[in-house]
């Protein structure tokens, strides 16, 4: 074949020119054809290759990668198993209107964009309508309904009209889940609950809280399945490698009512105070298991947030409030009696520096008083005891675990501060000084921790927050309370201390708190404290922080709880600003918690004496008594039942009503007697309330046009 | 042989066999797509496979029809035939409009759509009209009487919309070209205008067809490739913008071409074909290489408009741009050497919805997932048989009337198989026309068949013709 030849005739030109376009056309069809045929081989071969070579020259697998699959995480739950931080699982919700048959697009898109508008009201149901058209009728095939749906939601979606149809026919395309971490209760327990947060380039690891101390539970286990590449994206491929294991539950030790109570008791006294921060802890006397811990820290705004937890994790001089261990101290060694004397002059000179009472003194009194009024006379006493050998003194509080780190769970604890006389920061006013609390550095929980010791009998427990780890209904892992001490001190100390206690509420500064439901028994203390420069400041502008610690019952103690607030701005003193929280803490739990009070009807027989009942219909009558497990009688059966009380059980039996005749109604509500009355066609008149018991027109009289008077007591 | 004895003399039975195979492949693969374990009878009516076999039924009765009617009579009522189908598609204009195009006529879901058979009418007249004008003396009202036949129907299909059919129609200027009608006089008449300039003949407008859609394809292609990169890892290179690959494929092409050519042209020629070839080689280049520049310097919102009507920047950016064509392309992709197995089509099965319009538009991709590479080279193997033998048929016509409908058949086919499968394997705008004999749906079944057994029938009547 040649190409175009000019020299042969113009007829075979022709012919030949024909000739060309046909074999163009055959050529064109082949390499179009060539091309996609190559092309095809081309896909499917790169689909598959097994292996290709990076820029390293390394050679790998070409297509398919690994990836985790995220577990879902574990919840927080309270006590009572109500969850306090959950995993919400959220969904983008599409449509593709254009697979929706034009018979059923026709019929249900009125209905679907009312049902649409009333889930989602930013669209009327018109504009919904016009939406999906529009969308429909330019062929948008992903067209986006709703961003971050809840399951419910979603599943409300899918009863929809139309969308009721699935996906293939109705056209409701839901996205895989979205995993959000939730708080339903906001800031309530926001700190101690914490976070976690994995690592990663920019940071490590961040472990707050409950969240970050039991992320091993809480994380699950991750699984792996395969992806594909292809195009610009990644697409799974199904292929499960390792199945993902969902996260335990954490339950902790929390009750959400009482941390309820707490939180919004010291919120309320913080706005009262204009105070810097506060923070409150309840926690369970025998176990040592938290019920409650909130910290609240003043922000710009004027409000207050969990934005710290001062709790565990602010160290200050306790102040008065140590003036428990001082005592035990000194009770301990044999140095004191609670009923020696001592002269609370008011002041007390040390050196160059003086400690003062703050209302001037109480002049002679015992030991006992001195404790229940505070007084600072104690720097004495201690100085007195222990001048020879302060040492004694600091190890003996040693010995009550004062000076140790209660190994929490969770992360943030700061160590105590307490000095030894060896001590480059030790004085000649430290000993004193430490006797009612300065000097000395405890976080709210440690001082809460030595109160509940004294509580629990001397026997000191760790603060936990987690009672259990479970996956399912099954525990996987039990938290059983922790004793850090068996025994701090005598059992005598004990039982002196928890009178000082119980004192402190009845005669000292903790009287206004008294409660008359129950007792509580508990320690005031109000500390100076100093600035950020390490000073105190002038007078009139010294800080304070206030506090107040203490158990309840006090004859059978249940809970310890501690109110600590820092820089009160308009009182200072331990009872009035701390101390209210602590009561209104302690009323709210008393009132609430069931176990303090027995049952109204416990160990009765549950029906002593059957109750007295009206006559009436059958259905109501046997109702109310199945309800309240009345034993009762039916002896004949009829629509209308009379009553007579038996000793223990009703009797039920048929009375007869009659259409011709008045009715005997005696007895019954004036309900069921109106009603029957009225149903012959006479008048009723009610009269009083209670059961009928005359009626005006006696029973078995003809029906008339009288009004029937009915009398009720 | 003596002609006509039987109505089964003549038959061209290697193509039937072809078409049988082809028919029997898809429905196979439709009712793998579509199966619904609750309704597993591939008679259930219920179901896209029953309704397929239904169609197909129709199909096979209605080319049974068009066998038995005498070839002559197509040629004598192509005006009428040509006239019915139009004013259908007058009519479907009426007609609520369903997916945004009004290309449905008829009740439910028992539609046909006119398009369709307006490629059978139209070719049956164009052949009518080619066989009756001189083809050696063509002038501008011959050359525009062929143009209107073709460009009135085509017209009222963009009404509706459906730009696919209407993408399919100008597989009829391939014809035209084919028989040499040119726009030649067209051309001359405006030229000729210029005072002083006296032309016969002009190259532009006899090669004008060829010219335009040359253009067209390498500014689709460029367009459809110029957002992606690729590497030439072998020496080192990565990320090249796809120009520079679009330049490689055209360089490879041209080689082949000159080397394919040098064995048909006389020595006399070939350095007439090495200079046409490199001349061809720069142009095409250099025209792709301005459509990737003047494309990236446009506006976005341009871009966006641009892109848009090739079916590149969908409002689905599940995937990224470029929804349909990444998840067909992966599907394809996805069947590798022998495929996953008949029924085992994870990406383009209907449950997955990964791949949209898998049982239509898009059943390439769960045969090619199915059948892997084996599957895909024995379809596209059928399907070449079947082109090429179809242009065979058409040059072993003896009337000019057959063979113009014989090469209409054969690139209308062409076209939906070209485009078809290039959608699929992402080298086409996804522009949603079905793939002959394979994808589900009535009309094209239907029309399809009936365009084929016409061929088969004029086909064994081409004895009868005289000169």
């Amino acid at each position: 074949m040649e190409f175009i030849s000019t020299r042969k005739k113009k007829k075979v030109k022709d012919n030949k020119s024909i000739y060309l376009r046909a074999y163009l056309i055959y050529f064109s069809f082949v390499i179009i054809m060539i091309v996609v045929v190559v092309k095809t081989i081309m896909l499917q071969f790169e689909g598959r290759s097994e292996v290709f070579t990076t820029n390293d020259g390394v050679q790998e697998k070409m297509p398919t990668r690994t990836v985790k699959r995220i577990p879902r995480r574990g919840e927080i739950l309270d006590a009572n198993y109500n969850p306090m931080i959950t995993s919400v699982s959220f969904y983008d919700i599409h449509m593709d209107p254009t697979v929706i048959d034009q018979k059923l697009f026709d019929e249900g898109i009125n209905e679907l964009s009312q049902g649409l508008s009333e889930m989602y009201p930013t669209r009327s149901a018109s504009e919904w309508e016009r939406y999906i058209r529009s969308a429909r009728s330019s062929k948008k095939r992903y067209l986006l309904i709703k961003r971050k749906a809840t399951i419910e939601e979603k599943k409300e979606l899918a009863n929809l009209p139309i969308f009721n149809k699935g996906r293939l026919k109705g056209g409701l395309i839901d996205s895989e889940e979205t995993i959000v971490r939730k708080r339903p209760h906001g800031e309530l327990l926001k700190r101690t609950l914490g976070y976690y947060r994995a690592p990663d380039r920019k940071a490590g690891e961040l472990r707050v809280g409950i969240e970050g101390a039991f992320n091993d539970y809480l994380a699950g286990e991750y699984g792996e399945e395969i992806e594909q590449k292809y195009g610009n994206g990644w697409k799974k491929t199904g292929q499960i490698i390792r199945e993902s294991v969902e996260g335990a539950n954490v339950v902790t030790s929390i009750d959400l009512e009482i941390q309820e109570v707490a939180h919004t008791e010291l919120e309320r006294q913080l706005r009262n105070q204009d105070a810097k921060h506060g923070s409150v802890i309840v926690m369970d006397v025998k176990t040592g298991f938290v019920k409650a811990i909130a910290s609240l820290t003043k922000a710009s705004d004027g409000n207050y947030y969990e934005t710290f937890n001062h709790a565990i994790g602010t160290k200050e001089v306790p102040g008065s409030t140590f003036k428990l261990a001082s005592l035990m101290a000194l009770l301990e060694d044999g140095k004191v009696n609670i009923t020696d004397e001592v002269n609370a002059s008011g002041e007390y000179h040390f050196y160059n520096n003086v400690m003062t009472d703050h209302d001037g003194g109480y002049g002679k009194i015992t030991i006992k008083q001195a404790f229940e009024k505070s007084s600072n006379v104690f720097t004495k006493i201690v100085h007195n005891a222990y001048k020879g050998n302060k040492e004694s003194f600091v190890n003996r509080l040693r010995s009550f675990g004062l000076a140790d780190s209660l190994g929490l769970d969770i992360k943030g604890e700061v160590k105590p501060t307490m000095y030894y006389p060896s001590h480059p920061n030790w004085s000649g006013i430290s000993l004193p000084w430490m006797a009612v609390g300065y000097e000395v550095q405890q976080t709210p929980l440690q001082t809460l921790a030595f109160y509940n010791a004294v509580a629990n009998n001397g026997k000191f427990v760790k603060p936990q927050f987690v009672q259990e780890i479970r996956r399912g209904q099954e525990v996987i892992k039990k938290f059983e309370p922790i004793v850090l001490r068996e025994r701090i001190c005598k059992e005598s100390t004990i039982r002196t201390l928890k009178s000082c206690l119980e004192g402190v509420m009845i005669n000292g500064t903790g009287r206004a708190l008294k409660s008359s439901y129950f007792s509580i028994a508990g320690k005031t203390g109000t500390a100076r404290i100093l600035n950020a420069d390490n000073t105190y400041g002038d007078k009139g502008s010294y800080k304070y922080q206030a506090s107040f610690v203490g158990y309840f019952p006090a004859d059978e103690p249940m809970y310890s709880c501690i109110v600590v607030i820092s820089e009160p701005k308009s009182d200072i003193y331990g009872a009035r600003v701390s101390g209210t929280v602590f009561s209104a803490i302690a009323n709210k739990v008393y009132a609430s918690t069931l176990k303090y009070h027995e049952a109204i009807n416990e160990k009765k027989q549950r029906l002593e004496e059957a109750p007295v009942s009206k006559d009436g219909n059958r259905t109501d009558l046997e109702k109310v008594l199945r309800t309240f497990k009345v034993p009762h009688t039916i002896h004949n059966d009829g629509e209308w039942l009379s009553t007579t009380k038996q000793e223990k059980s009703i009797d039920l039996e048929p009375r007869y009503i009659g259409d011709k005749t008045v009715p005997n109604v005696v007895g019954m509500s004036a309900k069921d007697a109106v009603f029957l009355i009225e149903k012959t066609g006479m008048r009723a008149k009610v009269i009083g309330y209670g059961a009928v018991v005359t009626q005006s027109i006696p029973a078995g009289t003809k029906v008339s046009n009288n009004t029937v008077v009915l009398t009720l007591k | 042989m003596r002609q006509g004895d039987k109505l089964t003399s003549n038959i061209d039975w290697p193509i039937l066999l072809v078409y049988f195979l082809i028919l029997g492949m898809g429905l196979m693969t439709v009712y793998s797509t579509a199966y619904d374990a609750e309704h597993p009878n591939i008679l259930d009516f219920s179901m896209l496979y029953g309704r397929q076999v239904m169609w197909i039924g129709v199909s096979l009765f209605l080319g049974l029809v068009v066998f038995l009617i005498d070839s002559e009579i197509y040629r004598k009522f192509s005006i009428p035939i040509y006239i019915g189908t139009l004013m259908l598609l007058v009519v479907v204009l009426f007609t609520p409009p369903i997916n945004g195009a009004r290309a449905w006529l008829g009740v439910g879901s028992f539609g046909i759509q006119p398009a369709e058979f307006a490629k059978i009418g139209t070719a049956i007249l164009l052949a009518n009209y080619i066989n009756r004008m001189n083809i050696k003396q063509q002038n501008v009202k011959n050359v525009l009487t062929c143009l209107a036949i073709i460009i009135i129907p085509m017209g009222l299909i963009i009404l509706q919309p459906d730009a696919g059919t209407f993408v399919v129609f100008t597989s009829f200027f391939f014809v035209l070209y084919r028989e040499g009608i040119t726009f030649d006089p067209i051309v001359l008449s405006l030229i000729n205008l210029i005072p002083g300039v006296k032309f016969k003949q002009t190259w532009i407008g006899t090669h004008f067809i060829p010219l335009l859609f040359i253009i067209v394809i390498i500014s689709v292609v460029t367009l459809l490739l110029s957002k992606t990169t690729f590497d030439l890892a072998f020496v080192g290179l990565y990320e090249l913008p796809s120009i520079f690959g679009i330049i490689a494929a055209y360089f490879i092409i041209g080689l082949l071409f000159y080397v394919v050519g040098r064995t048909i042209v006389g020595n006399r020629n070939k350095r007439r074909l090495l200079f046409i070839v490199i001349l061809s080689f720069s142009i095409v280049s250099f025209l792709s290489a301005s459509i990737s520049t003047v494309f990236s310097h446009l506006k976005q919102h341009q871009k966006n408009r641009i892109e848009l009507l090739l079916g590149l920047n969908e409002e689905d950016q599940r995937d990224g741009d470029d929804y349909n064509r990444n998840r067909a392309m992966t599907a394809v992709g996805s069947g590798g050497l022998t495929g996953k197995g008949y029924k085992k089509a994870t990406l383009a099965s209907v449950e997955s919805n990964h791949v949209p319009e898998s049982e239509t538009d898009f059943i390439f991709c769960p045969f090619a997932e199915e059948w892997g590479f084996v599957g895909t080279s024995v379809l596209m193997g059928l399907y070449l048989f079947l082109l090429l033998r179809i242009v065979y048929i058409a040059e072993r016509q003896r009337s000019v009337y057959n063979r113009v409908y014989a090469y209409s058949v054969g690139m209308i086919l062409f076209y939906h198989f070209a485009i078809n499968i290039g959608m699929n394997i992402g080298l086409a705008p996804v522009i949603g026309i079905p793939l002959p004999f394979f994808s589900y749906g009535g009309s094209s079944m239907m029309s399809f068949s009936a365009m084929f057994f016409i061929l088969l029938k004029l086909d064994s009547q081409r004895r009868d013709t005289l000169f």
